[in-house]
């Protein structure tokens, strides 16, 4: 049995890989969320859990064990929630609607700092050209802001939660499960989840000093690092790649953990860690062990990860900290898009070209081009030998054609965004050095 | 009250997450269907054996061709797909069996054990090979489907006559319409014991009329609802789920419940034309215009739908609201195994356009003119002859718009042409384009609508009307055209509409609901006020009809009775890292006639501008061998809030039209059309390259960047 509360009543439910939207609609008839895609791209769904925005349907019922859920039922009754349909409704950006009740509850989740184009990435409109969507809710208010990190859903202590793990190899980890639901389709069902929620075990939800050096912890989820001023202070790389990581609601679910572990080619967070040089530490019932980013992502979708062990955070090594580092991501729109390619750029002092950079979505893994790293390490900073060092990493990556872009495209640019980072990156450098 | 912005009666419901809509419907004892596509582009059927599938789980019925009462075969303008097909499949979505289950999860499995077997047919995927002699024939007649030739006028002699002469080859993207609510509904035999349909749709008469003759019954045994549902925008006119929910009733007698998932809404349904387009036009050495020719092929995919409409509605509009010496154009639609097009807000005007308004500010470069003058001084008069060749009667009201527009901060002067990229990297540019959109259903085609109005004996007032609100809030403004008739508020008209029970209003498209349907209701609205100011007591209905005067048919669907006009100015940034257009600021001014709902207007322009910079620079669908592969909104790319500037202008500049008695315009399709070549004349501006494939994408972009900024 699951037991959450549900628009401020217990509901229990049989265990059943099912999603909360599912539960929502085919059980419990409430059918305000609304299923526009199923994979977290539309926000028709939108509900918030423990006062967040997220997609009902990339939540799985196995991780709302004692949670908070609020539906565009009992929210709209609210003040705050009859305040926004209602400047929805009058401003004119309520067309067809299906988009409506999501977009409700976007908004009244958000960050409190989110203008309507932060707060909406992941509500797709294809009616009102948001126009009038936006300008209604520049005077709409929010729901008071509740951000803790750790819920009160652990329990488990870790080293129960790890031998549970290493005894039942079958059990499959989830953390935000917005990769996994969206990977397990309809088979969703056949699989045994193990909600990371469960572990009571703090460290993996929060960042950290440890001997000069920053852990960050699997489970925090994005919208905590877009948010951290310890992050944005240090890493502010992992700031940037944040900002670009799908919609709010994703972010809201979505952690670094995942990203990780999950290893696609187009994970945002992959090539920022191999640039900052950061190492994954890895927990088992047996004892931990660390190895750096690079070497843990082996192909496409593998990791050195062993059965029963869970990634519980990243150390980025003091030298990087504080450092220039630039992040850029080129997708097919301007937000909530899946990368063409990226690339991750930071100063390292003591590394003899200066910078270390690897680039996203050009390879089966984060491509730190060796031989253009060399070739930096001479000291030439002029345009005509960035250019030859951008043009042996154009050489080094191997992008492919695909549905999203052509190799061809992902290898020019990945040449321009290289010259880009390099310029802006050694005049910071050189600024500081002066300085 | 005409006039006025209203809230719309449903929005706050819909909002508070209160309105149900179709993929919300339930009943009891419902079963579930999924249905076997064919998952490739053309095969024989050798034969399908359900003796596995039948007996799995949950299955209740697995039904094919030969489980069809009736006629296995539907059809808009000519019966031709079939429901379930029986021996041979034409594009990847034909539907070859169909699961009834108890729920979704037991019907989907069963599909997959369904086997069929195929003989593979050599597929057509090229709409230019259609035609060639060894082509696969896929359409029941070969694969010319509609062919027009329209215009008037020596057209050689005039193009040769020109100082310059423009020509641009280009083809268009197969936009998928992603409405956030899927094909959806439910259906059950009624009291009357009736097959009963509630789904999404846009004319429940004309699905009634196909679903009678599937199941071989009287029209009066077939009973369609169309409540309003989560977007359509042309999408929702050809039978979705209909067919099959009343196949599955009719089969099993239990209410029956059918929504496609995304993958099958985008993967099979229908989408909008793909067209290859060749455009020459000339002008003579002061700037006039001489001749105009098209060359326009339409890949209308593997069945007729709206084929034909679509490719007469882009040959009535492909030469602009311009005047010309001699004018020449030709189409074809063309079947193919490419999938099945129909109609999409524009109907084949976003298409066309691209070639017109491409080529006047080309052409306004040969003569060192200024591309809105250049325009003005080309500009139909009511009386002109078009480029299809018939006369548009009423003014072309376009100079009251340009007025208008040079006060604009786009078009106010005209920039110079630039290669210099401002700080940030980006290369920035503005465009325009002229637009014109004609509305209602064109000659021959309009039957039309009716409409009740009713007082009831507690002196409520009810319209009665079969049109379906597919989100764009007619309904709304016919409560405020009947209102401001009878002296009430708009609310006070109560709604019993959208269902074959209702008055023929006909189908909600063409953007005609408020030019034809709107008339029709001010009509019945006033012979209703004539009575209750006679005094009459009681209860009270008056039926009015309103159909639109044709003083001359080019051919079936040409010309529209009337035209809409638009300017659209963007101003677009190109990052010359990647290529990337952004949108930064867009303005549009309007004539819309006499306007009901301002609110309601303006939010059909900024709607249709979204979809416009979606047809422009990012939607089409990527195929294999007919597959379709982004067939998620993972990977068929929607513009999302950050992809609309925020910086959206619509200015209403308006003159009530003469073609009928409110002096309405149809508006909801204007607004998506011109954003495609508005950007295309700004990404023209500043690399001085015209492209030759629509969506532009960066990968397009890129070399010929690089080129021009080398
Ligand atoms: C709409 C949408 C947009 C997205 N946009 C982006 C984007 O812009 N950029 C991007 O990079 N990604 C994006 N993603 C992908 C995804 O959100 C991220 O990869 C996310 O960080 C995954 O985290 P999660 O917690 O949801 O992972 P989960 O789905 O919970 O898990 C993913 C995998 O990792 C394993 N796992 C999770 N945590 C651990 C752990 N601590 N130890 C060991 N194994 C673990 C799970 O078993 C599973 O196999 C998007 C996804 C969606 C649905
Ligand atoms: S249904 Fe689209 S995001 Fe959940
Ligand atoms: S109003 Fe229709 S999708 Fe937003």
């Amino acid at each position: 049995m699951i037991t959450f509360q549900l628009n401020d009543a217990p509901v229990r439910i049989a265990h059943g890989g099912k999603t909360l939207l599912q539960v929502l609609r085919d059980d419990l008839h409430l059918s305000g969320a609304k299923t526009g895609c199923g994979e977290g791209e539309c926000g028709a769904c939108t509900v918030l859990v423990d006062g967040r925005p997220v997609c009902s349907c990339l939540v799985v019922t196995e991780t709302l064990q004692g949670a908070t859920v609020t539906t565009i039922e009992a929210l709209a009754w609210t003040p705050t929630g009859a305040e926004i349909c209602s400047a929805l409704a009058r401003a004119g950006g309520v067309q067809c609607g299906f988009c409506t009740p999501g977009i409700v509850m976007a908004w009244a989740g958000r960050h409190r700092d989110d203008t309507p184009d932060d707060a909406l990435e992941g509500n797709l409109c294809r009616c009102t050209g948001y126009v009038k969507i936006r300008a209604a809710l520049e005077q709409a208010p929010c729901l008071p802001q509740h951000r803790g990190t750790v819920s009160g859903k652990a329990d488990l202590s870790l080293q129960d939660g790890l031998a549970r793990l290493a005894q039942n190899p079958e059990l499959v980890p989830i953390a935000g499960g917005t990769d996994l639901v969206v990977r397990a389709g309809h088979a969703l069902g056949a699989l045994r989840l193990f909600s990371l929620e469960r572990l009571d075990a703090p460290e993996l939800h929060q960042v950290f000093w440890e001997d000069g050096n920053l852990v960050i912890g699997a489970l925090m989820r994005w919208q905590d690092i877009l948010h951290n001023p310890v992050i944005a202070r240090f890493v502010p790389i992992l700031r940037d790649v944040a900002h670009g990581v799908g919609s709010p609601q994703v972010r809201n679910a979505a952690t670094i953990g995942g990203n990780v572990a999950t290893a696609s080619p187009a994970g945002d967070g992959l090539p920022a860690l191999v640039a900052l040089q950061a190492h994954v530490r890895l927990i088992h019932r047996d004892g931990c062990r660390e190895m750096p980013v690079a070497a843990f992502i082996t192909g496409a979708g593998r990791t050195q990860r062993r059965a029963g062990e869970l990634i519980a955070g990243f150390v980025i090594p003091a030298k990087c900290l504080g450092q220039p580092q630039l992040f850029t991501k080129v997708g097919p729109r301007r937000a909530q898009a899946i990368s063409k390619l990226s690339l991750a750029t930071v100063g390292v002092p003591d590394d003899p070209a200066g910078i270390s950079f690897a680039f996203g979505a050009v390879g089966p893994v984060p491509m730190t081009c060796p031989k253009a790293h060399h070739s930096l390490a001479s000291g030439m900073r002029d345009d005509a030998h960035l250019n030859a060092v951008a043009d042996l990493a154009m050489s080094e990556i191997t992008p492919i054609d695909d549905m999203r872009s052509t190799a061809a495209y992902r290898r020019r640019v990945a040449g321009n965004l290289f010259m880009r980072h390099c310029r802006v990156l050694f005049s910071r450098t050189a600024r500081r050095g002066g300085g | 009250m005409i006039g006025q912005s209203i809230q719309k009666w449903d929005a706050l419901d819909k909002a508070r997450g209160a309105f149900p809509y179709p993929s919300d419907l339930y009943r009891d004892r419902c079963v579930h269907l999924r249905v076997l596509r064919a998952g490739r582009a053309h095969a024989r059927i050798v034969s399908i054996n359900t003796n596995v599938a039948r007996q799995a789980s949950g299955v209740v019925r697995v039904l094919t061709h030969a489980d069809i009462p009736g006629l296995n075969r539907f059809g808009l303008i000519a019966p031709d797909q079939p429901v379930l097909c029986h021996d041979r499949v034409r594009f990847c979505g034909d539907a070859v069996a169909l699961v009834v289950a108890e729920s979704e999860q037991e019907a989907r499995h069963a599909c997959k054990l369904i086997h069929v077997e195929y003989e593979d047919l050599p597929a057509l995927l090229d709409a230019r090979q259609a035609l060639a002699p060894d082509a696969p024939q896929i359409g029941p007649d070969g694969n010319l489907c509609h062919e027009v030739d329209l215009g008037f006028g020596d057209v050689d002699a005039a193009l040769a006559d020109s100082a310059h002469v423009v020509r641009l080859t280009y083809s268009t993207g197969r936009q998928e319409h992603a409405f956030l609510e899927p094909e959806a509904g439910i259906a059950w035999r009624d009291e009357k014991q009736r097959i009963a349909i509630t789904c999404g749709g846009q004319n429940p008469f004309a699905d009634q009329k196909q679903i009678a003759a599937i199941l071989g019954v009287p029209l009066e045994q077939v009973h369609v609802s169309h409540p309003p549902m989560g977007g359509a925008f042309g999408g929702k006119e050809d039978l979705n789920v209909q067919a099959h929910l009343a196949l599955a009733v009719h089969a099993t007698g239990r209410p029956a419940r059918y929504v496609y998932e995304r993958e099958e809404s985008i993967g099979y349904s229908v989408k909008r034309h793909r067209f290859e387009v060749d455009v020459a036009v000339g002008c003579d050495a002061t700037g006039r215009l001489t001749g105009f020719r098209a060359g326009l092929l339409a890949d209308t995919g593997a069945y007729m739908t709206l084929g034909p409409a679509v490719l007469v509605l882009a040959a009535e509009h492909a030469s602009g609201p311009y005047r010309f010496q001699a004018s020449r154009i030709q189409g074809k639609a063309v079947h193919t195994n490419t999938g099945n097009a129909s109609a999409f807000r524009g109907f084949g005007n976003p298409q066309v356009i691209l070639g017109i308004e491409q080529a006047m500010d080309a052409l306004a470069a040969k003569c060192g003119q200024n591309p809105i003058e250049f325009r003005v001084q080309n500009l139909l008069r009511g009386g002109d002859r078009a480029g299809a060749g018939h006369i548009v009667r009423n003014d072309v009201t376009l100079p009251r718009l340009i007025a208008a527009a040079r006060n604009g901060p786009l078009l106010r002067a005209p920039e110079a042409e630039t290669l210099r990229p401002d700080e940030d990297g980006r290369l920035r540019a503005t465009g325009f384009a002229f637009v014109w959109q004609g509305f209602g259903l064109g000659a021959g085609a309009e039957p039309g609508s009716s409409v009740t109005l009713r007082r009831d004996a507690n002196g409520q007032f009810w319209l009665d009307c079969s049109s379906a609100d597919l989100g764009e809030g007619n309904l709304s403004a016919f409560q405020q055209i009947a209102a401001s008739m009878l002296g009430c508020a708009a609310h006070d008209i109560g709604l019993d509409s959208g269902s074959t029970d209702n008055t023929n209003s006909w189908s909600t498209n063409a953007s005609r609901s408020v030019v034809v349907t709107g008339n029709a209701v001010a009509k019945a609205a006033r012979q209703l006020a004539v009575r209750i100011d006679a005094g009459e007591n009681g209860a009270l209905a008056e039926t009015a009809h309103f159909a639109p005067d044709f003083p001359e048919k080019l051919t079936l669907g040409a010309p529209h009775v009337g035209y809409s006009y638009g300017i659209q100015a963007v101003r677009i940034a190109l990052d010359t890292a990647t290529a990337n257009v952004t949108v930064e600021e867009v303005e549009t001014w309007l004539d819309a006639g006499t306007v009901i709902n301002p609110d309601g207007v303006t939010g059909q322009i900024e709607g249709g501008l979204a979809q416009g910079l979606g047809f422009a620079l990012s939607e089409d669908l990527v195929q294999h061998e007919g597959r379709v592969l982004n067939n998620r909104f993972s990977s068929y790319i929607l513009p999302t809030i950050r992809d609309v500037p925020v910086d959206v202008r619509v200015h209403l500049i308006n003159h009530p039209d003469a073609s009928n008695p409110l002096g309405a315009r149809g508006i909801a399709e204007v607004g998506l059309t011109p954003a495609a070549p508005a950007i295309a004349n700004a990404l023209a501006r500043c690399l001085g390259h015209r492209f030759e494939q629509f969506p532009i994408t960066p990968e397009a972009i890129l070399p010929v960047m690089e080129n021009a900024l080398s």
